[in-house]
């Protein structure tokens, strides 16, 4: 019902092994981007499909995940939000980070809303903005159209 | 270039996916008015965030004229109602966002045809810190004047307008009204603005 945009919106700050958290294969095909908030009720149920996604596609798809928190709604989203960074960093010091997950979070949230993300979760498949359901079947399916268009 | 049709818009695949024969265009000089709101505008300070035990209070009469905010990029939110799905409202991305949106020295108005009373509800619910304009009396007059009134259901359109410091539209945007058009459009038109007054200084 909302796929009236023709033109596809585009990641802004493309995928690096730098700055992003990347699951899954270098070598595969396809790249999903999630932009998620921990306090959205949404993204909550979009971790399970993911979770099942993920294990259908196998080595065709990685996983990267930035966020991207409505602070004033979800005012533990951005704390959660750090958390995991922390988390994803195993043995550095949090406090000594935390500045830098702040930066961090809110150049996702800039980057992702000059990409287009206009609430969560909102998906990019290879760069592209997914603009259909999130539910298994048809983001799977769209995941394996991305992967035949890699062939 | 097309006549009513500025370099602003070029580049912005958003542009190319709704087309309207009535919303008004870049070059336009944008209709002024005066509406009620549901806070004043204080320009050089960020309004602070309605304390949450403190109840609903009756504002005194506040209007915001666009005239008043010549001088400073506005963007204008046309919006269908109050009161849509949380996470994917387009206030909230706007609200989010200010701090970007005082960067480029703008000012936000949000409008649409609901009561003074919805619109401060609604504000204090989703934690809003930027005025909603109350469209409501002659009916959505000031949607109309921006080609943006859906006659057929009685609401606005979602529809987005940038201002310039004249008061002319440089940048508008018609938004299928069940999607949420993002921010990425205004940010870069906000961008646009900004290096061409960097050039003319």
């Amino acid at each position: 019902m909302t796929q009236a945009r023709i033109a596809r919106a585009k990641l802004v700050v493309p995928v690096s092994e730098d700055r992003d958290h990347i699951r899954g294969p270098k070598t595969a095909p396809v790249t999903l981007v999630e932009y998620g908030d921990y306090e959205c009720p949404f993204c909550g149920q979009a971790y399970y499909v993911l979770k099942e996604l993920t294990q259908r596609a196998g080595n065709s798809m990685r996983f990267v995940f930035r966020n991207f928190p409505l602070t004033t709604l979800h005012p533990h989203a951005e704390r959660a939000a750090e958390a995991a960074e922390a988390a994803g960093d195993q043995g550095e010091f949090w406090e000594m980070h935390e500045a830098r997950y702040q930066i961090r979070i809110r150049e996702d949230f800039l980057t992702g809303a000059r990409s287009g993300v206009n609430g969560t979760p909102t998906f990019f498949i290879n760069g592209f903005r997914y603009d259909g359901s999130w539910e298994l079947t048809p983001l799977l399916a769209a995941i394996e159209n991305a992967a035949m268009d890699k062939k | 270039m097309r006549k009513g049709e500025s370099d602003m818009s070029k580049g912005k695949n958003q542009q190319e996916t709704t087309t309207s024969d009535s919303v008004l265009e870049p070059g336009a000089p944008a209709p002024d008015f005066k509406l009620r709101s549901t806070q004043s505008l204080r320009p050089d300070r960020e309004s602070s965030a309605p304390d949450p035990n403190k109840p609903i209070s009756l504002p005194p009469d506040q209007f915001i004229s666009l005239s008043e905010l010549r001088g400073r990029p506005v963007i204008l939110v046309f919006y269908p109602a109050d009161w849509s799905p949380v996470c994917g409202d387009e206030m909230v991305l706007y609200n989010e966002l200010l701090p970007e949106l005082q960067r480029f020295n703008a000012t936000i108005l949000g409008i649409s045809v609901d009561s003074l009373w919805s619109h401060i509800a609604f504000a204090d619910d989703r934690k809003l810190r930027f005025p909603l304009l109350s469209d409501f009396e002659p009916k959505g007059a000031v949607a109309r004047s921006y080609g943006a009134y859906r006659g057929q259901d009685g609401i606005s359109e979602r529809a987005l307008f940038v201002i310039d410091a004249d008061g002319k539209i440089r940048w508008s945007y018609l938004s299928p009204i069940d999607v949420n058009p993002g921010a990425e459009g205004v940010l870069d038109a906000l961008e646009a603005l900004e290096s061409k007054r960097k050039v003319a200084v």
